[in-house]
This record gives structure tokens, C-alpha cells and sequence, in this order.
């Protein structure tokens, strides 16, 4: 199956769901570095929203910190990443691709998330380009915005047919 | 701006050369044009003339002038000097 590489106008996509299952289907990330529970909503080429629940079975809260366990920001933005991939993996042929951030800008975090809190995510994909995916993402806690990043992914197979001869 | 300002333009804010090294550029000359610079330096310039390549002139474009005659086929011309 050819990949989709550019979001084309008109094209349409269906709404659906993802169980923790089928997100291992279209994307490679893997316990323990899997940041994502299930999507909620997903319309491939447009957006995502979708949850981890944070529990203090999770392998870093030992360390991060002893005495006051909380989500380490990079792996937040992990977690943003991994429901955002999902918005053009779940393209037609793209499904199970190896992706790669290229840039992330605008991170904000604005509050500690601790163990028991549901980290809520939304995706916002602004375009997809010949491999090259511009998204937003913010993650919620009790529906108030505590962290937010805008990001630049591609999948490097798709990008390689566009490099010059 | 003229079209050939516009052109260097877009070479420089993809790879942050100088000016007077724009016309030496090929793709992987510098380690800032690998592929992924590529589709910057593309972008740049489909942003730049309002234009959007076919995939053809996308591998084609492999140097800045290159660049230049594949942009004739879009009806810009580029002066350069």
C-alpha cells in the first residue's frame, strides 16, 4: 500500500476510537515508553484527544522524585508526541511507521502532576506535508491546560522519497 | 522584493548561510541541507512565490541554480547576478 504523504483537500476521514491495543498498531512506542492509555477521538489529518492515567505504579515516580513523586516534563511532552503521531499514522498506508521529532517550540508547563491525576491530551494537526507533519498539543488536568507545545514530526521513509537525486 | 532577494532568502532562513555563499549550495554540501532541510528550504520557497512543486521538480531540485531553472517552469525568473 502506497504511503499518504500530503493531506489532500477534500479528502475525508472517519471518527473512531483507540483501545491501548490498536495504539500499538499504528504507532511503535512501547512499555515502558508508552505515554498513552486510549484515544478518545481521532479524525486522522485533523485531530486527537486521548489519556494516561498517571498511577504510582509508573517506573519513574521512584526516582522522579522520592519524596514528592511527579511526572518528569520531558516525558509529558512524550506523551503529547505519541497522541500526536497518531493524527497521520492513521493516515491510509502510513499505519505502524517509524516517526521523528524535528522540532518542538512553545513548551509551557504550568503545573506538577502528580500520581492518581488522568492527564487529558488534544492534538491539533495543521498540516501534513510530503512527510512532514505541524501540530499543536496541550495535555489538561481537571480540564485546565497545564502543559502545551507546538511540534514538527515527520516519518524519515516518506521524507527520503523527496530528497533530491 | 525582488525575485532573486526572495530566492536567497529562502536559501538563507532554511540553512543560515551568508549571502555571498548561497550560489555554492548543493543538497549535502553543507550538513544543514540533508533531507530534512530539504523540505525546509522547499517550503520556504513554495511560501516565498506562492507556488506549490510537483514531486519531479521536489527531487530535482538538487542545487541553488537548479532551483532557478525549475523555476522557470513556474513562470519566475530569476535574475541572478
Amino acid at each position: 500500500m502506497e504511503t499518504y504523504d500530503t493531506l489532500i483537500e477534500g479528502d475525508k476521514f472517519e471518527k473512531f476510537s483507540m483501545d491501548c491495543i490498536q495504539i500499538q498498531e499504528f504507532q511503535q512506542n512501547r512499555y515502558p515508553y508508552l505515554f498513552l492509555d486510549h484515544v478518545d477521538e481521532i479524525v486522522p489529518g485533523k485531530y486527537a484527544k486521548g489519556f494516561k492515567n498517571y498511577t504510582i505504579n509508573e517506573w519513574f515516580f521512584p526516582v522522579h522524585y522520592p519524596t514528592m513523586p511527579n511526572v518528569p516534563g520531558l516525558l509529558q511532552l512524550e506523551a503529547l508526541s505519541h497522541l500526536a503521531i497518531l493524527t497521520f499514522l492513521t493516515l491510509p498506508g502510513n499505519k505502524g511507521m517509524i516517526t521523528n521529532s524535528l522540532n518542538v517550540n512553545n513548551i509551557k508547563f504550568k503545573k506538577r502532576i502528580v500520581p492518581g491525576m488522568k492527564f487529558m491530551m488534544e492534538c491539533q494537526l495543521h498540516s501534513w506535508r510530503r512527510g512532514i507533519a505541524k501540530c499543536s498539543t496541550q495535555g489538561l488536568i481537571d480540564g485546565v491546560v497545564v502543559t502545551s507545545a507546538d511540534w514538527v514530526f515527520t516519518i524519515p521513509d516518506i521524507l527520503d522519497k523527496y530528497k533530491p537525486r | 522584493m525582488e525575485n532573486i532577494e526572495k530566492y536567497k532568502k529562502a536559501f538563507i532562513n532554511s540553512f543560515e548561510v551568508k549571502e555571498e555563499d548561497v550560489n555554492k549550495l548543493e543538497y549535502q554540501s553543507i550538513p544543514e541541507w540533508d533531507s530534512v532541510g530539504h523540505m525546509g528550504l522547499i517550503s520556504e520557497l513554495e511560501e516565498a512565490f506562492d507556488i506549490q512543486f510537483e514531486m519531479d521538480d521536489v527531487v530535482e531540485l538538487g542545487s541553488y541554480y537548479k532551483g532557478i531553472e525549475i523555476l522557470k517552469k513556474y513562470q519566475i525568473e530569476i535574475l541572478n547576478n
